[in-house]
């Protein structure tokens, strides 16, 4: 399996407060790759959001008269084994694909911040539990957790952005902690509760939005990840039609057969995408917090 | 008992006539699941090295599907039909030394028929008596089996290999299934003696130099290994590479790869294994057998088998094979006319009541189906694809669902579930087709039994065909057969699938056919110059 | 020191009890047993449900449960039905193979991705740091199994039967065919030969991560005032890399290795597949397929054994290389 993680060490030192950084976030202008990366974000996306119109073709509709057909002006990545538009099911796949890592990348940012903060605004039992929810989690081999869970919900976009996230909240949960623990100490944390502001007040206004940076970072990276393990998913059989990943697969076995350009061309979105992705984590890392990362 | 103690296959020396020697190398993507334990063999694969390589059967079919000697040389019926006894070989010997004989026939026999054994197909003993009554052992060379007459009695034993009784007898019937015999420490008395086994990487075989020099003596080659290689691109540069000599079951999209090349060839045979789309006829929507034929009228089948299979294949109308002697050659199928299906169809309860582009019957149901299959089995998904596809204009609407094996074979063979409407599903008869556990109605309710068919002129057929023994008068009733099913369209026959085997030039002697591509292994040869 | 590695190890206890809990939920919640899975002709209700009472699956869940915990307590692992040995021998089979793996391949994987990312850091900025980014993002961003084909494509399909090149490789198993009948010698070159494929593979990969983490940690160091100081002496760029900045970034790569450890034992299944590699990664996803329990739940918690351990040891590890730390 890949093992790509996100990590943070924790450290004391506490980053800037958002407000600089909101500043130095404006800053990723200056970074030529970060912009690059944004760029290719931004393109990947809008392919996404407007395939309906941009597809040339209906991306199920077969024409086994017209099948395996190399590139060309009809059909600019060519068709596959039953006559069906690549470029067509390359953009409505970037739906699925984009939309599963974004999602799942979301939630476990949220399951993962939430319990994080509460642990380490907490800490006592809160944080033990948490903590030991995410060794238990950490302890499970993730393959046997994502292929036995998939066999017991079966295979859809639903299950699957679902488990990613579980399984990748463990990270931003122990970064945010990190970083709460440390900022809880500092000196406008003792002001507001000096203030008599309550608790929930303080972790929601004062702790959380200035923890979430590397956390941002993290999110970002991981979205890159997360294209990448959905298309391992599907070379176990578990992927969801349409996706990148099923797509690469349904065309792996011909690379040495002729009809290369089924598996070249979502194989190089997935990594384009997953590119773009990066430089703008590494972008973001930069301009935000030049905290220490690290995949796997 | 006699024993040969003087043999072990790894030091006899290697016969220096020039054809002897080398190691053939074959590579498929499967593990050899069941290992070479007869009584728990559900795999092709297994079934193959079991009855071909590693063990023996009592008999052999020939290409015309006749019996012909092989561990019995001879056999007699009583006149009566009810007594069938075998003459077993006196020359062959457990790969331990002890000699193969009538007991071990017996065994067999008494643990497949045994209920804590689990035997998986005791479709094999329905016309057989079965336990101690069942069967006598005569003398040491002589046993004798009691049986009802049917149809061709002989198939349990050109499947079933012998297992060694003096090695087994005192394991109990319910760990025979799971014991390491059948991958760890097998032991046979085929052409081939067990060498070793890595799972899920190799099994190798040396030659028997014990074996009877009237069925072929000792193989040419020194050694035959199977790996197995999961992946399809790598197999095929394997075989490319030289790195394998055989590839077995290769993807119909690499065959003109392997025939361009000069160093390879393509060996293709007759397929017994044939793809279907089983439907649920229980299901309302499935129920009119009018709604199924008009299905089928609309799936362009020969197009499936020019873009599936590059045309390596031919399409399928029953589960009678095409080289089978019960195949009506006159059968037709449904033609391929979308227009006809649609006027099929509206001539059913199924009308398209509100315009929405899916048929919907008087109470408003529409015509959904969900068809499921085999997630990751990239063929089944393209056929899933390819029915939602061409049903849309029909006006069904076709829903693929890919399911993880495990819930797929709940959903579809657990009788208390039965949790779909079409399934898509390969499946390989044995030489006695017997369908009776896939459409006779009081099979409904077991696993096999997921379309729910229930026809009488079926059932009788189903009853009847496996009772008369006489060929030449079963085959009209055969006939009779195959169109009723093409009448009902139980199931949405596909195609039958050509198998190809990739084979290095390097490997002489190899002949593949529907009995498989290991059945002349003995015969198989490495030139002397690229022996390795 | 002792008391505190006493009291992780009473720690893990709970955790893989939890653990072991949490799996055998799941896998009874897997739809199917093995018993489902027999669709051959002819199978009936009477032979499955015999199938069952054979594998001891008739049996109420809660009492297998605890019959499985009470045997597991003891090293025992109950018996794989689809290997046909025992639970403990199927994984003794497949770990070596996966350690050789992933072992040679994480050593690999550190030196080139520690190596690029020292260039990177010192030549921040400069053409090389750009194409050695590019490079580095690239094989991160490439799903494993597809970089596989191609290597195998290129170095094994193409160098022997196009191009010709008289250097190749083998693209599939651990071992040659003849291995067995090979000298020590030969069964060497065998090994390393039929490695260099799925190492080259898994070390792109994880050396791309490894080398993004390893210029980041540098440039940070050398952003911290102690480095600046050094430089502000007039010491050399090179010689304030390596002699201050590269072991403190280097220390948490301790840390960082042990987050590698799952792979360690968990194998890498897509790698292993394109390559016919037999590990770790195979035998589970396997075991799930074909819904052999007891394998599934014995490897699963063995690695969860190894995982712990290995992190414990590069906590240990940890606070030898850093005197900062002191465990009470």
């Amino acid at each position: 399996m890949d093992s790509r993680t996100a990590v943070s060490s924790d450290r004391s030192k506490a980053p800037p407060l958002l407000a600089g950084r909101v500043a130095r976030w404006s800053s990723l202008g200056g970074n030529r790759m970060a912009r690059l990366g944004l760029m290719g974000v931004g393109v990947a996306a809008g392919l996404a959001l407007l395939a309906p119109m941009l597809a040339p073709h209906d991306p199920m509709q077969t024409d086994l008269t017209r099948n395996l057909l190399a590139p060309s002006w009809d059909h600019l990545l060519g068709t596959d084994q039953l006559g069906r538009d690549v470029l067509s099911r390359l953009l409505h796949g970037a739906r699925v694909s984009l939309g599963i890592a974004l999602l799942s990348g979301t939630l476990s940012v949220v399951i993962g911040v939430a319990l994080g903060a509460l642990g380490g605004y907490l800490g006592g039992w809160v944080d033990s539990v948490v903590m030991r929810m995410v060794d238990v989690v950490l302890a499970v081999p993730r393959l046997v957790l994502l292929v036995t869970v998939i066999a017991i919900v079966q295979p859809s976009v639903t299950a699957i952005v679902l488990l990613l996230a579980f399984t990748q909240w463990p990270a931003p949960a122990r970064l945010i902690r990190a970083e709460i623990l440390s900022l809880k100490e500092r000196d406008f944390v003792e002001a507001a509760r000096a203030l008599g502001y309550s608790r929930t007040r303080i972790l929601l206004r004062h702790l959380v939005p200035n923890a979430l940076s590397p956390v941002l970072v993290a999110a970002t990276l991981g979205v890159s990840h997360t294209v990448i393990l959905e298309s391992g998913l599907a070379f176990l059989g578990l992927g969801v039609p349409l996706s990148w990943g099923t797509l690469l697969l349904s065309g792996q076995a011909n690379l040495l057969t002729g009809a290369w350009w089924l598996s070249v061309f979502p194989g190089v979105a997935i990594a384009l995408v997953a590119i773009a992705f990066n430089l703008v984590g590494d972008g973001l890392r930069d301009a935000l917090d030049p905290r220490q990362e690290v995949r796997l | 008992m006699a024993r040969v103690d003087s043999f072990m296959a790894a030091g006899a020396p290697t016969p220096a006539d020039g054809r002897h020697g080398g190691t053939a190398v074959m590579g498929g993507i499967a593990e050899l699941v069941n290992g070479m334990n007869a009584f728990t063999t559900t795999g092709y694969g297994s079934s193959q090295y079991q009855q071909f390589v590693n063990l023996m059967t009592l008999v052999r079919v020939d290409g015309g599907l006749e019996a012909r000697p092989y561990l019995a040389e001879s056999w007699s019926v009583s006149p009566d039909g009810t007594e069938l006894t075998f003459r077993i070989r006196q020359d062959v010997y457990w790969h331990d030394g002890e000699r193969t004989d009538a007991r071990d026939v017996a065994f067999t026999f008494l643990r497949a028929t045994d209920p804590e054994t689990a035997f998986p197909n005791p479709a094999y003993w329905d016309h057989y008596v079965a336990g101690p009554e069942g069967v006598e052992v005569v003398d040491d060379f002589t046993v004798t089996f009691r049986l009802e007459p049917h149809a061709e009695i002989l198939d349990p034993w050109r499947a079933v290999g012998i297992m060694p009784e003096h090695l087994l007898a005192d394991v109990p019937p319910s760990e025979l299934a799971s014991h390491p015999f059948g991958s760890v420490c097998p032991v046979g008395n085929g052409p081939f003696v067990f060498a070793s086994h890595r799972p899920q990487e190799s099994w190798t075989f040396e030659a028997n130099p014990a074996f009877p020099g009237q069925l072929g003596g000792r193989p040419f080659l020194d050694r035959l290994v199977y790996r197995v290689i999961p992946d399809q691109t790598t197999l095929l540069t394997e075989l490319l590479t030289g790195s394998i000599d055989m590839y077995l079951s290769l993807r119909p999209d690499q065959a003109a790869t392997v025939v361009e090349d000069p160093d390879t060839r393509l060996e293709t045979f007759d397929p017994r294994e044939f793809t279907f789309i089983g439907w649920n006829t229980r299901r309302p929507q499935l129920a009119d057998p009018r709604v199924r034929r008009a299905i089928a009228m609309s799936t362009d089948r020969d197009a499936v088998v020019q873009a599936l299979l590059r045309g390596f294949g031919t399409v399928a109308e029953t589960g009678v094979p095409p080289f089978h002697w019960a195949y009506d050659a006159d059968l037709e199928g449904p033609a391929y006319d979308p227009e006809a299906a649609a006027a099929l169809l509206d001539e059913t309860e199924w009308r398209d009541r509100d315009g929405d582009g899916v048929r919907e019957n008087a109470s408003g149901a529409p015509l959904e189906l969900t068809v499921i299959f085999n997630a990751g089995n990239q063929d089944r998904q393209t056929i899933a694809e390819l029915m939602q596809a061409e049903l849309r204009s029909l006006g069904i609407s076709v829903t693929p669902e890919g399911l993880e094996p495990g819930e797929l074979a709940r959903r579809a063979t657990d009788p208390s579930v039965r949790d779909f409407d079409g399934l898509i599903l390969a499946w390989v008869h044995d030489f006695r087709v017997d369908e009776k556990d896939l459409f006779h109605s009081t099979r409904a309710d077991q696993p096999l039994g997921f379309s729910g068919l229930r026809d009488p002129e079926l059932d009788r057929l189903l009853d009847t065909l496996q009772l008369v023994v006489d060929r030449d008068q079963s085959r009209p009733l055969w006939h009779d057969y195959q169109r009723r099913i093409v009448d009902l369209q139980p199931w949405l026959y596909l195609f039958y699938a050509q198998k190809l085997t990739g084979v290095s030039r390097r490997l002489q002697g190899v002949e593949v056919d529907f009995r498989g591509e290991v059945v002349t292994v003995g015969d198989w040869r490495i030139q002397e110059a690229e022996s390795r | 020191m002792r008391r505190y590695l006493l009291g992780r190890l009473l720690l893990a206890v709970p955790l893989l009890l939890a653990l072991a809990t949490l799996l055998f939920m799941l896998v009874e919640l897997a739809p199917g047993d093995p018993a489902d899975l027999l669709i051959s002709p002819g199978m009936t209700n009477e032979v499955r449900e015999q199938v069952r009472t054979n594998l001891g699956l008739d049996e109420p869940a809660p009492v297998r449960y605890l019959r499985w915990i009470a045997a597991a307590a003891t090293g025992d692992l109950g018996f794989s039905h689809s290997r046909g040995v025992s639970v403990r021998v199927a994984l003794a089979q497949s770990l070596p193979n996966t350690l050789l793996l992933t072992g040679v391949s994480l050593v690999l994987a550190f030196a080139l991705g520690v190596g690029v990312g020292i260039v990177q850091a010192v030549r921040q900025s400069s053409w090389i740091d750009s194409v050695l980014n590019l490079f580095v993002l690239t094989f991160y961003s490439l799903p494993s199994f597809w970089l596989g084909v191609i290597l195998i494509l290129v170095f094994s399909y193409g160098a022997q039967s196009v191009w010709e090149w008289p250097i190749h490789f083998p693209a599939s198993g651990a071992t040659s065919v003849g291995y067995d009948l090979m000298g020590p010698g030969e069964r060497i070159v065998d090994r390393v030969r039929h490695l260099i494929l799925p190492v080259g593979t898994l070390v792109l990969v994880m050396g791309a991560g490894v080398a993004r983490y390893a210029r980041s940690a540098l440039l940070e160091v050398i952003r911290e005032d102690y480095v600046r100081a050094a430089r502000a002496r007039g010491l050399g760029r090179a010689r304030v890399l390596f002699r201050h900045a590269l072991p403190n970034a280097l220390l948490p790569l301790i840390t960082v290795f042990g987050l590698y450890l799952p792979v360690l034992f968990s194998g890498a299944v897509f790698v292993e597949t394109v390559f016919a590699w037999p590990g770790m990664g195979r035998l589970m996803v396997d075991a799930v397929a074909s819904r052999d329990f007891p394998l599934v739940l014995g490897g699963s918690l063995v690695f969860a054994v190894l995982v712990v351990v290995g992190n414990l040891v590069a906590d240990l590890l940890y606070a030898w290389a850093d005197p900062r730390v002191r465990y009470g």
